[in-house]
């Protein structure tokens, strides 16, 4: 509490150093050191401007980024029918994050290229996460199907190349949780994954 | 500082210089004495307390907030508000795409930016036949995206566009070779940025068309539309 209270003098009445003091005193206890608070402050009555930097709690505790890839080379190419990282110049994965607190929420990105001759239903995409950094498993909801097209005669192929950007959120998983963009082949043809962008900013309360 | 006023005894003279001594006391501290060891330690500020988020309309968009920034811009479908390219426009350079462009006032270092782009593309105007190359070899390409973080191109957000379909000329071709071989394109990242002014877009290369036959080009304009361009950054 920092209020002051005046103590109200009447004309006539006896000015006594009691009557001063009370008023003086007042003051003194709440203009002392630490003494502003809420109370004295009125709503929306912080600006912007006179924050320090560095002085506003931010509300991502940590993150992480994988880039990788360009137009002028292949990028990561496989024919696994079962789901490998998608490696370039490593594997693409990002943590650990601490996502075991209650209120914690990771919250991910990942974008890339990607590009087949195979026909029909041919790439599968999927982000995966683990918790050991070892055995990833699907994280649901992040698996993204793509078509190659081909041998559209006379307007031959089409449809072959094309971009995604996956976002999803985690949460409620262990203290050292990794995140990895992953692909396979359906048709057992070549299938191409670059220019890969794969980031995630942890957030907590 | 803290504010200390002498106290009284029964007997002191309290005349003008003295009461014009308190007030002057009092009014130094409210105006331009108090400091950061009158504050309670304790945490009290609550959101109650902080100026709303500032709301910015056009040309640039914006919302301002204590903690942070966002920046958002959206063009339609509209061939009105297409963003338009040729191959002399840019001679190989890398142009920046209208609509897709962000100007960051960073106030202090190790800042990370989340970009997101998502717009669509097309080549309209030449006379090949929409072709994206065989397996993995890439061929026909008429332009490429990337973003350019404070005019520096960065290789891993690289995004291509193919030509179109030839001009219809039978049934099958009017119903299909007429129709564009349209892109849609997005592009995320999270870039890293220092106290200063920056900048960070979307530019397109459009590369040189072949010339197979004397005088005609393979492809003409690049056609970008329904761009959404989304900047956010945190702050302090």
């Amino acid at each position: 509490m920092s209020r002051v209270t005046q103590r109200e003098l009447f004309e006539g009445a006896v000015a006594t150093a009691a009557n001063f003091n009370a008023t003086l005193t007042s003051w003194n206890n709440a203009a002392g050191a630490g003494d502003i608070s809420a109370d004295n402050v009125r709503e929306e009555g912080l600006d912007t401007r006179i924050f320090d930097v560095g002085s506003v709690k931010r509300t991502f505790v940590s993150t992480d980024r994988f880039a990788a890839g360009s137009l002028s080379g292949t990028g990561f190419t496989t024919t696994s029918a079962v789901y490998v990282p998608v490696n370039i110049g490593g594997n693409a994965r990002i943590g650990p994050f601490d996502v075991s607190a209650t209120y914690a929420r990771l919250v991910v990105h990942a974008s890339f290229l990607v590009r087949t001759a195979v026909a029909g239903e041919s790439i599968f995409v999927e982000l995966a996460y683990s918790t050991d950094g070892v055995t990833f498993a699907s994280l649901p909801i992040t698996e993204r199907v793509f078509d190659g097209t081909v041998g559209n005669t006379p307007y031959s192929q089409a449809s072959l190349e094309q971009s995604c950007t996956i976002s999803t959120r985690v949460f409620g998983l262990s203290a050292t949780t990794y995140v990895m963009l992953r692909a396979r082949s359906a048709g057992g043809g070549n299938i191409s994954i670059n220019c890969v962008s794969l980031f995630g900013e942890l957030f907590r309360k | 500082m803290p504010l200390v006023l002498t106290t009284v005894t029964n007997g002191t003279v309290i005349d003008a210089t003295a009461v014009q001594g308190y007030i002057d006391q009092i009014e130094y501290y409210l105006n331009e004495n108090i400091d950061n060891g009158d504050l309670d330690t304790a945490p009290w500020v609550d959101s109650v307390h902080v100026f709303k988020p500032e709301f910015f309309g056009a040309p640039y968009p914006r919302t301002a907030l204590t903690s942070g920034m966002t920046q958002y811009y959206a063009k339609n479908d509209s061939l009105y508000t297409a963003a338009g390219f040729h191959y002399n426009l840019g001679r190989n350079g890398a142009l920046a795409i209208p609509g897709l462009q962000a100007t960051l006032k960073i106030p202090q270092d190790d800042v990370r930016v989340k970009v997101l782009a998502s717009f669509a593309a097309y080549e309209w105007g030449g006379s090949e036949v929409a072709d994206e190359g065989g397996a993995l070899a890439p061929s026909y390409v008429v332009a490429d995206f990337h973003l350019h973080q404070d005019g520096t191109q960065l290789a891993h957000t690289g995004r291509r566009l193919y030509q179109s379909g030839e001009t219809p000329g039978t049934v099958e071709q009017s119903l299909l070779g007429g129709m564009v071989a349209r892109k849609q394109i997005c592009i995320a990242d999270y870039l890293e940025f220092d106290k200063g002014v920056h900048d960070i877009g979307v530019r397109v290369r459009v590369y040189e068309p072949p010339a197979v036959m004397a005088g005609y080009v393979d492809w003409k304009h690049v056609f970008v539309v329904q761009r959404n361009f989304v900047v956010d950054y945190h702050l302090r």
